[in-house]
Order: C-alpha cells, then sequence, then structure tokens
C-alpha cells in the first residue's frame, strides 16, 4: 500500500518528463523528415541552378574520376554503338535487374540518337550481385547474345521486361526465350552461357566497375566523369560540352593537344 | 528527482537498465525508418547502390500499404515503443508489458519483410535489414527483461 501511494505520487511529479521527452523526439523526427524530402528535391534545383548560371564553364566543375586512366580496361573490345574513334566516350555501367537502369535505358537510347557517330558509346556490365540475385545471370545471358552480335538485343529484352524475370527462379529458360525471341542459335547461346568467355567478359566489366570505386548503377561516364543526373537533357548537356572541349579546338590542336583547359565562350569558329 | 524515480522503479519488474536498452533501440530504428519514410517522399531516381541499400525493394509492391509507405508503419511502432520506454523509465512499469507485446507483433511483421526481401522480391535493401536487426534487439531486450525481471 505505502508503495502504492508513493509510486503514484511519483508518477504525478514527473507526469511531464517523459511527456516532454517523448514530444522532443517526435519533433526531431518530423524535423528530420522534412528536411531530407527538402533536401531531396532542392539539391537537384541546385545543380541545375549552378549549372546554368556557370554556361559554359561547367566542364570544370565535373572531374574526371582520379582512376580513370588507370583502373582495369573491362572486357576488351566492349559492346559500343556510334563510332570506335570519337573524341567523346560515354560510358554506362548498368544493372540488367536495377530498376533504374531499365528506367534510364530509353532515355540513354535518346541521348545515343542525338550525337550518334559523334560519341562512342559504351555499355559495361556492373551487376550489384548482393543487391540482385539474376543481375549476374542476365548480364552473362547479354554476354552470350554478344557473342552472336545480337548482344543490344539482347539488353533491350532485358531492360524491357525487367519485371518478368526479376523475381523468378527460372531465369536460364526466360532468357532461352528471349534468346531465341531475337534469332540466336539457341544451342551455342546455351553453351556460351555456361562457358567462362561470357562469364569472364561480366566479370572484367565489374573488376572495372571497382577499381573506379562506383557505387550504383546506372554510372554514367563521360569521358570519364561522372554525370549526377539521369535526365536526357543534363547527360546531353555534358556530352554537347565534352564535344566542345575538342571541336573548336581541331585547328589548334596541332600546337597544344594537351591543353584539357574548358574552352572559353567565344568559339573561335564563329567569328 | 529523476534518481530516486529510478530507485523507485529498480525493484519492482526489470533492472531500469533494460528500459534504457529500449529507448536507444527504439530510437535507433526509428532514425532509420524515418529516413526510409523521408526517401518514400522525396521520390526521384534514386540509382541502385550498393551503400544506401536498393531500389528494387523500395518500389516494389511491398513497399506500401494502403497508398502508406511500410516505413512509415515502422516509423509508428518505433515512436510507440520509445514512447512505451520511456513512460516505463518513468515509474509506469505496467506499459512494459504492452512493449512486450508490441515487439512482438513488431517482429513478426520484420520476419514477414525479410521473408519477402530474400523470396520474392530477390533484392536486399540495407536500410529495411537495419531496420530488422532494431526489431530484434527490441526484442531480446524485453525477453531479457522477463528473465532478470524480480518479482
Amino acid at each position: 500500500m505505502a508503495n502504492e501511494t508513493q509510486k503514484t505520487k511519483l508518477e504525478k511529479k514527473g507526469s511531464f518528463a517523459p511527456l516532454i521527452f517523448i514530444a522532443v523526439i517526435f519533433v526531431a523526427t518530423i524535423a528530420g523528415v522534412y528536411v531530407i524530402t527538402q533536401s531531396g528535391s532542392k539539391s537537384e534545383d541546385e545543380t541545375t541552378a549552378s549549372n546554368s548560371t556557370a554556361g559554359n564553364t561547367v566542364p570544370k566543375e565535373l572531374e574526371p574520376l582520379p582512376n580513370y586512366g588507370t583502373a582495369p580496361p573491362g572486357a576488351p573490345s566492349p559492346h559500343f554503338k556510334g563510332s570506335e574513334g570519337a573524341p567523346v566516350i560515354v560510358e554506362e555501367f548498368a544493372d540488367f535487374q536495377c530498376p533504374t537502369c531499365a528506367l534510364v535505358y530509353p532515355r540513354m537510347n535518346e541521348v545515343y540518337s542525338q550525337f550518334g557517330s559523334k560519341i562512342k558509346f559504351v555499355y559495361r556490365n556492373y551487376p550489384l550481385t548482393n543487391l540482385h540475385r539474376n543481375s549476374y545471370d542476365a548480364a552473362v545471358a547479354a554476354e552470350a547474345a554478344g557473342m552472336q552480335g545480337k548482344f543490344w538485343d539482347m539488353q533491350n529484352l532485358l531492360f524491357s521486361n525487367q519485371s518478368q524475370w526479376s523475381n523468378s527462379s527460372e531465369v536460364r529458360r526466360l532468357f532461352e526465350g528471349y534468346a531465341e525471341k531475337i534469332g540466336l542459335d539457341i544451342e551455342k547461346y546455351k553453351n556460351d552461357v555456361l562457358g567462362f568467355a561470357a562469364k569472364g567478359r561480366v566479370d572484367e566489366d565489374m573488376r572495372r566497375a571497382r577499381a573506379l570505386n562506383l557505387t550504383g548503377t546506372p554510372t554514367i561516364l563521360v569521358n570519364g566523369k561522372v554525370v549526377n543526373s539521369f535526365e536526357v537533357a543534363e547527360i546531353s548537356r555534358v556530352i554537347q560540352s565534352e564535344l566542345d572541349r575538342f571541336t573548336p579546338k581541331k585547328e589548334e590542336s596541332e600546337k597544344a593537344p594537351d591543353s584539357k583547359e574548358a574552352v572559353p565562350a567565344e568559339n573561335p569558329e564563329k567569328k | 528527482m529523476t534518481e530516486t524515480l529510478i530507485e523507485e522503479s529498480g525493484p519492482k519488474g526489470p533492472p531500469i537498465l533494460f528500459y534504457y536498452a529500449a529507448v536507444i533501440f527504439a530510437v535507433a530504428g526509428l532514425a532509420d525508418s524515418a529516413y526510409l519514410t523521408a526517401k518514400h517522399f522525396s521520390g526521384g531516381e534514386v540509382p541502385c547502390s550498393i551503400i544506401t541499400g536498393c531500389e528494387t525493394v523500395l518500389t516494389s509492391a511491398y513497399a506500401q500499404i494502403f497508398g502508406i509507405p511500410t516505413a512509415a508503419f515502422g516509423a509508428a511502432a518505433y515512436f510507440a515503443a520509445f514512447s512505451l520506454a520511456v513512460f516505463s523509465i518513468y515509474g509506469n512499469t505496467r506499459l512494459w508489458n504492452v512493449f512486450g507485446l508490441l515487439t512482438v507483433l513488431m517482429a513478426a511483421f520484420t520476419v514477414w519483410l525479410v521473408y519477402l526481401q530474400a523470396w520474392v522480391i530477390g533484392a536486399f535493401c540495407q536500410f529495411c535489414l537495419i531496420s530488422a536487426a532494431t526489431t530484434t534487439l527490441l526484442l531480446l531486450t524485453y525477453l531479457a527483461s522477463r528473465l532478470f525481471s524480480k518479482k
């Protein structure tokens, strides 16, 4: 009895303390959520704002990855569109099971259609195997299709039908269906999927991605510079500014081929 | 004043240490699930990242329940667990049993979520796994407190 009365007294005395404590945490949580939600949308605005104000000097902002030149080259003779010797190399590291990669896939096609042979558009496999259980098999399937010259067809089917196979435990059969659809020699395809060559290519791309310290997919590199956006306009802008660095310099290139400074706003050819 | 309260609530029920542990784990879980909720609302295209957890899970059909982000349910549950633990610290030990019931429910929900990630979605989200860990810790804290409680 004595204990109980003592306890109720204490509860009454301290009754506001827990409420204050709880209220503080509640407010902190709401504030935290608000800040994160705002910063998420703000950061995009800020980057676009800074880009537009920076105008033609934007390429100075983006720096090539420090080990871009020294990292393992990835699978030899990579799958690329455009022209082999183009001055601007767009290198996309992607994972066939990554939803964002599938989302960005048609956008990358749009970007490519804008520049065509002016660029070299390279696709690299970076299956995030710890996150996506079928991503590695998908990459191998694409490489196996590539051995019959149909890498891009397989890439298209894999990205377009991502939801169909992502959770499947019978991807091998599904991928064989895709292989038939694009007219592959199915026996050769089956062998290539099991062989070391296709896997080896995937592994070499992954080695390159890891050496470059890429932490996610898709990662789009333009001459080694990471594009911080998945919007067509922004990717195109970075590519265009890289192209601008090379094209107006053609006349001067004999004098200063190593100069990597951004070209000033005045275009000598226009004058 | 708080010291006397601790002494008072100490001899009855579980040692006060368990309440504090529960508060810490609940705040950790709350921060984690609040972050996920915020991410859900901020939207945008999040890359599939090996560091911050994966879009696959956070954009899956299971990321929402009745249109409310699953993480928000988690945040509400952690907030409730936190509140109950705080009241327990201040002597309202009866609420500790409610806390226990809540953690059992949370653990059951967590088992389902981990099952979904492993077998249905086929992808893991690191921040969701952190939440699974904090829920497990909350449940263990409660079970341990029962084991050590004085009658």
